[in-house]
């Protein structure tokens, strides 16, 4: 279903950097929880990702970005630097695209995969989700810690 | 994060969510043939 149904794509180019960005550095946070020693292995991708979306970091624009494959990872509205994905479990993701291997909140309350998720019109901290076992949960991230303000990286330019 | 605010259960699988825009109260599911409205 969801193959079909998000495919819309506007501004693609930046929805594939992102894409891949996201998925990559994703992919990573994965394994290193997998692994019980943390490795420094996302570091490179992070840079990459956090020079590559600097420039769009102010971006509140719903954007849909390509659904990669039925088993693999739905990326939603972009909201004020957060996007959420929904793995093929019953895990709904929350990441900050400015620092997208480091997951900001994992929503786990769906006992089923979970279908279609929704950012609240009229607030920034609030996101429905629904799946297959019926159910339609809303969250509220306001308890989260804040997303980080400004850039990640200063450089100085004095000699 | 495990504790949803707000929770409703309906009769089948939800395939589809729509959060109205204009009237952020109202979210629309779509489950099995029926589409329900529900007020938040």
């Amino acid at each position: 279903m969801w193959n079909r149904s998000i495919c819309f794509c506007w501004r693609r180019w930046l929805c594939a950097a992102l894409r891949s960005e996201i998925s990559r550095a994703f992919n990573n946070h994965i394994r290193e929880q997998r692994s019980p020693r943390r490795s420094a292995s996302s570091a490179p991708c992070l840079e990459q990702a956090r020079h590559k979306l600097l420039g769009h970091s102010g971006c509140a624009a719903p954007l849909i970005l390509q659904h990669e494959s039925t088993s693999g990872l739905i990326v939603s509205h972009l909201f004020m630097n957060c996007v959420v994905q929904v793995m093929d479990s019953c895990s709904v993701v929350v990441l900050d695209i400015r620092i997208p291997s480091i997951p900001v909140a994992s929503l786990q309350g769906h006992e089923q995969s979970v279908n279609a998720i929704a950012w609240a019109p009229h607030s920034h901290c609030h996101i429905c989700s629904a799946g297959d076992d019926s159910q339609a949960l809303i969250w509220d991230l306001q308890a989260l810690p804040r997303p980080i303000e400004g850039l990640p990286i200063l450089f100085s330019a004095h000699h | 994060m495990a504790d949803p605010i707000l929770a409703y259960k309906a009769g089948a699988e939800i395939n589809q969510l729509q959060w109205s825009a204009s009237q952020p109260d109202w979210v629309a599911i779509g489950f099995a043939s029926t589409l329900q409205i529900l007020r938040v």
